[in-house]
């Protein structure tokens, strides 16, 4: 191959190295979610769901109300949005109005 | 001998590209297809019959998972090594291949960008994404037959994709579309009646017609929905730029759909006009692919991990551009 194939494959492999490196959590996954599409609630949900999972309640508290703020809530997120919100305010004693 | 070195780069290279992710838990939907539990297994037979009645047309792709699974108590390590070593085996298939039709340069260009393309890291790093990987294994496997002259064969193999996810049953379309494009002299009118005539039983496996799902007729919503993604997703190959396992589809506005889908009509008339060109087979393959989409209400949306089958003629008609063909 000529200089600028392997321009191209060496730019695919550090792109690809930096994509990869999202996928070694949930965490880094959804972090990297939300800063693609910061209106869509979904990653904001599982983001946390993530920090709820590690016993992180505030900031799982902060993402879900963020989620709720979308107020683009689809049947499916609603659903997950409030046995997120149950689950935090029964463990974590993080309760709120509405989940959303 | 050297373009051999030259690929098995290639292939060390995407192994280290895919290092960060190896040392990884389980994330998202992983828990629901890849983790299962370890007592899950009762026994050879008892594991594969239980998978097979279950969800025949997931069945290849559930089994690796409980094998993996069970051999390696649940490792996410294992599993995502099998994810890996699925995608370096469908790189070397598509090299193979390309190493028919064009110069090596051309052919390595080709499986260097179908390898390491950053669009695949959703494919290969997700492990709930495998499907995308054993239908691309048995797509590869029918073209690299097909192309070798023996259709009855690749039959076998395009069949086999439906075991992999329902949309496997794609792949008995896109073989005869591959051979009819090519002009492979071993597939006469009578290959492509015989083809459509036995295609009838794994298609009704790939509809899930066995678990009685009730499907409804994509909205126009929909339709324009999947237009816009499908574009854009494919856009993605030329400015990897913005991914995310979760496209905001649901703000794409109508319009924009319905404008995507004029170009892709617009596209595909293009593309069977000039049946020699690579980006002809690009357009009219990833069109075949998004086809159940324009047709029926499907639960799941678009994702990045649903562009693995399309990457195969999109990787071939970029190493024939480098290989100085019409393209």
């Amino acid at each position: 191959m000529r200089p600028i194939g392997w321009g191209l494959i060496l730019g695919c492999v550090l792109l690809t190295a930096h994509r990869a490196t999202v996928w070694r959590s949930d965490e880094a996954l959804w972090t990297a979610a939300v800063r693609v599409t910061p209106a869509a609630p979904r990653p904001l949900i599982n983001l946390a769901a993530a920090y709820a999972r590690q016993g992180r309640w505030a900031e799982a508290h902060q993402w879900l109300h963020r989620a709720s703020d979308t107020r683009r809530l689809t049947a499916w997120d609603r659903q997950w949005a409030t046995r997120l919100h149950d689950f935090l305010c029964v463990t974590a004693g993080f309760c709120c109005a509405s989940s959303g | 001998m050297r373009h051999r070195w030259v690929l098995l780069c290639l292939l060390g290279l995407t192994g280290l590209a895919y290092t960060p992710s190896l040392g990884g838990d389980y994330v998202y939907e992983d828990s629901h297809d890849g983790a299962l539990p370890a007592d899950d297994w009762s026994g050879w037979p008892a594991t594969i019959g239980s998978v097979l009645s279950v969800a025949p047309s997931y069945s290849g792709t559930m089994a690796i998972y409980r094998v993996v699974g069970h051999l390696t108590a649940m490792s996410p390590l294992a599993q995502r090594g099998i994810s890996l070593s699925l995608h370096l085996l469908n790189g070397l298939l598509l090299w193979w291949i390309a190493s028919r039709l064009w110069p090596p340069s051309g052919a390595l260009l080709a499986a260097g960008l179908f390898l390491l393309h950053p669009i695949q890291t959703e494919s290969v790093a997700y492990i709930a994404a495998r499907s995308e990987l054993v239908m691309g294994l048995a797509l590869l496997l029918a073209l690299l037959v097909a192309e070798r002259g023996w259709p009855m064969l690749a039959w076998v193999f395009a069949a086999s994709a439906v075991v992999s996810k329902p949309a496997g049953g794609l792949v008995l379309l896109l073989v005869p579309l591959w051979a009819w494009w090519r002009r492979l002299p071993t597939w006469t009118p009578t290959t492509y009646v015989l083809w459509g005539v036995a295609c009838w039983t794994p298609f009704l496996v790939a509809l899930g017609i066995w678990q009685a799902r009730p499907l409804a007729w994509a909205s126009p919503e929909m339709l324009g929905g999947t237009g816009a993604a499908w574009t854009r997703l494919l856009a993605l190959w030329v400015l990897p730029w913005g991914q995310t396992i979760d496209h905001d589809w649901a703000r794409v506005p109508l319009r924009v759909g319905v404008g995507a889908g004029l170009l892709w009509a617009g596209g595909l008339c293009w593309a069977v006009r000039r049946r020699e060109s690579w980006w002809g087979l690009v357009t009219a393959w990833s069109g075949l692919l998004v086809l159940p989409r324009a047709i029926w209400q499907l639960g799941e949306g678009l994702h990045e991990h649903h562009l693995y089958a399309a990457t195969i003629p999109l990787s071939l008609a970029t190493g024939a551009l480098w290989a100085g063909r019409r393209v």
